[in-house]
């Protein structure tokens, strides 16, 4: 065997042992997967940031370390600033109360139920099979935990704010369609066990920061170890190809983020004009903002949740004349049109370019697939693997055929 | 302003009083190439930290005629021999040694290289990526400056070179 049939083997027996080391590894840490993924992310989308960040009497310790500082600080003050507007837990309690008694108070007026007969009209009669259990579902969806109902009870029962007590009637007539102790002995297991999880997800959520800032320390060094594994023959090409994936997909990412920032603040803006709660406009419109990453749903998603806060809506007082609580629902879909259409014809032209250039058939099987194989994360982070994926192979073939490889 | 110049100064003391260890002897070699003749040690470790180092066996290829230039080449060991291939023959035109560079307008553009590069026996390099350098010019402008002030030097006398050869060989025809 020659030297270099030998070092043949060699190379590939090493490479097939990393890649089942790396395999094995990733399935045994997997809880470390997204803690991991979300410092890396932020470093990366940072980066620029840290290389305009620059004095000639800083050293670069110095500079990551007051970048860190001032990133933290302002996160900081920003979530103390944020749980001033945010719901708390008394407004979840409230919220879920009346999203509860509306749903089911509508529901009974669309489909004409009679109350004491339990009877309502044909359509209702025909899929009244189908419809119940989604009725019941989304009955134990709003149904308020144990602390909950220690705390809506507490702020509630003996209110003297005319409104407040009109919502303690809610919560009175939601009793009764409450299922039996049974099931809250078992719901209860269930928020122990949530509570050890919690605090073991919290635990490795440190390694985020640690990430973030060894990361941000790297100058290159990670890139030379892995070059020095390169082949001579592909050094100048992987040096190319590295760059234009690291410009490519650092642009998209940079560029998705932005775009959904401002869909989240747009929303966020229109729903303080049409009159919702600055602490409920800031929570559709960040839930807006973060699923906009999912092309075609998002907005959709957007326009529901807005809907469904519609429909409890009632007191309101818009900054644009002319609307009530009965126009809402249509104000909040015109609402969700106009930040569709800025997002399509200024925020993503100008931000995101063509970057996002997929078939919307490769969207949809995208989003579909993410979702079948990871839930709600896998539908959000289907369409920017794709892209990466996409621009991975683009600029690979691009280069492979400039250095004649291939 | 004050903490760069004690920096600097440091630098300059240590670097005198230190042995010949690895990295002041790759400083020697970095400044007798005429790239990097005029930085500081101070600046020449920040350039060091961005070369990659290779090594090339016999008869390996460093670059080949027509790909795309992405580095600059800096012969540490060993020797390199440039051939320029035309439609049916290869030309050899050159043997380059320790100390010599290769490969200095990939610090331009993507321009495909106009003749291969080849190992004659074990060699090491050192590669100098084009966009480092653009990194530099943002990052540490003075050490950017340096390296384009001087490639533009190399590239005149390139010219004035390649102008001498053509006239000599108008007045001979």
């Amino acid at each position: 065997m020659t030297r270099a049939k030998r070092a043949q083997v060699f190379y590939g027996c090493l490479l097939a042992f990393g890649i089942t080391l790396l395999v094995v590894l990733c399935w045994f840490l997997k809880g470390l997967f997204f803690p991991i993924l979300t410092g890396a992310f932020l470093a990366y989308v940072l980066r620029p940031l840290k290389n305009s960040f620059r004095a000639p009497w800083l050293n670069d310790e110095l500079r990551i370390f007051l970048l860190v500082s001032v990133m933290m600080v302002g996160l900081l003050w920003a979530a103390s600033a944020l749980r001033s507007i945010t719901p708390g837990p008394v407004q979840v309690a409230e919220l879920k109360t009346r999203m509860k008694y509306k749903f089911n108070e509508k529901f009974a007026e669309v489909m004409n139920i009679d109350e004491e007969t339990k009877k309502g009209n044909k359509f209702y009669e025909y899929f009244k099979a189908d419809l119940q259990p989604m009725i019941q579902q989304t009955n134990d969806y709003l149904k308020l935990g144990e602390e909950e109902e220690a705390l809506f009870l507490e702020h509630y029962k003996n209110a003297e704010d005319e409104q407040k007590r009109e919502y303690y009637k809610y919560y009175l007539k939601n009793i009764y369609t409450r299922i039996d102790n049974g099931e809250r002995t078992i719901a209860n297991v269930h928020v122990a066990n949530k509570h050890d999880d919690l605090i073991h997800g919290l635990s490795l959520w440190i390694l985020t920061p640690l990430m973030l800032i060894f990361l941000l320390l790297d100058n290159g060094q990670i890139q030379h170890f892995f070059m020095r594994l390169v082949p001579n023959r592909y050094f100048e090409m992987a040096l190319i190809v590295i760059d234009e994936l690291d410009d490519a997909i650092g642009r998209y990412l940079r560029g998705t983020l932005l775009e959904c920032l401002l869909v989240g603040l747009s929303m966020t803006i229109g729903l303080f004009l049409l009159g919702v709660p600055i602490s409920v406009s800031f929570a559709i419109g960040f839930i807006s903002g973060l699923i906009n990453a999912v092309p075609f749903l998002g907005p959709m998603i957007g326009c529901v949740i807005g809907l469904a806060y519609s429909l409890i809506a009632e007191n309101i007082h818009p900054l644009i004349p002319g609307i009530g609580p009965q126009d809402l629902a249509v104000a909040v879909i015109a609402l969700v049109m106009i930040v569709h259409l800025l997002d399509n014809a200024i925020f993503q032209p100008f931000v995101l370019g063509n970057a996002v250039n997929l078939h919307p058939l490769v969207v949809i099987i995208g989003i579909i697939g993410g979702s079948v194989m990871a839930g709600v994360l896998g539908m959000l982070l289907a369409i920017p693997t794709l892209v990466i994926l996409r621009t991975c192979i683009q600029t690979l073939v691009k280069e492979l055929k400039a250095y004649q490889i291939i | 302003m004050k903490s760069i110049f004690a920096e600097k100064i440091l630098w300059e003391v240590l670097s005198k009083w230190k042995k010949k260890d690895e990295e002041s002897s790759r400083f020697d070699f970095l400044r007798a190439t005429p790239f990097f003749s005029k930085l500081s040690n101070w600046q020449l470790k920040q350039v060091n930290e961005v070369f990659y180092e290779r090594t090339y066996q016999d008869g390996e290829y460093i670059f080949e005629q027509g790909q795309p230039g992405a580095a600059l080449f800096f012969i540490e060991d060993g020797q390199v021999a440039i051939h320029a291939k035309n439609k049916s023959d290869s030309l050899h035109l050159a043997t380059l040694s320790k100390g010599q560079f290769l490969g200095e307008l990939a610090l331009l553009d993507e321009a495909p290289r106009s003749a291969s590069a080849v190992a004659v026996g074990p060699s090491k390099l050192l590669a100098l990526y084009r966009k480092d350098l653009e990194v530099f010019l943002n990052t540490k402008p003075e050490i950017a400056v340096e390296i384009y002030r001087a490639l533009a030097a190399i590239v005149g006398d390139r010219l004035k070179a390649t102008n001498e050869l053509l006239h000599i060989k108008k007045e001979a025809a």
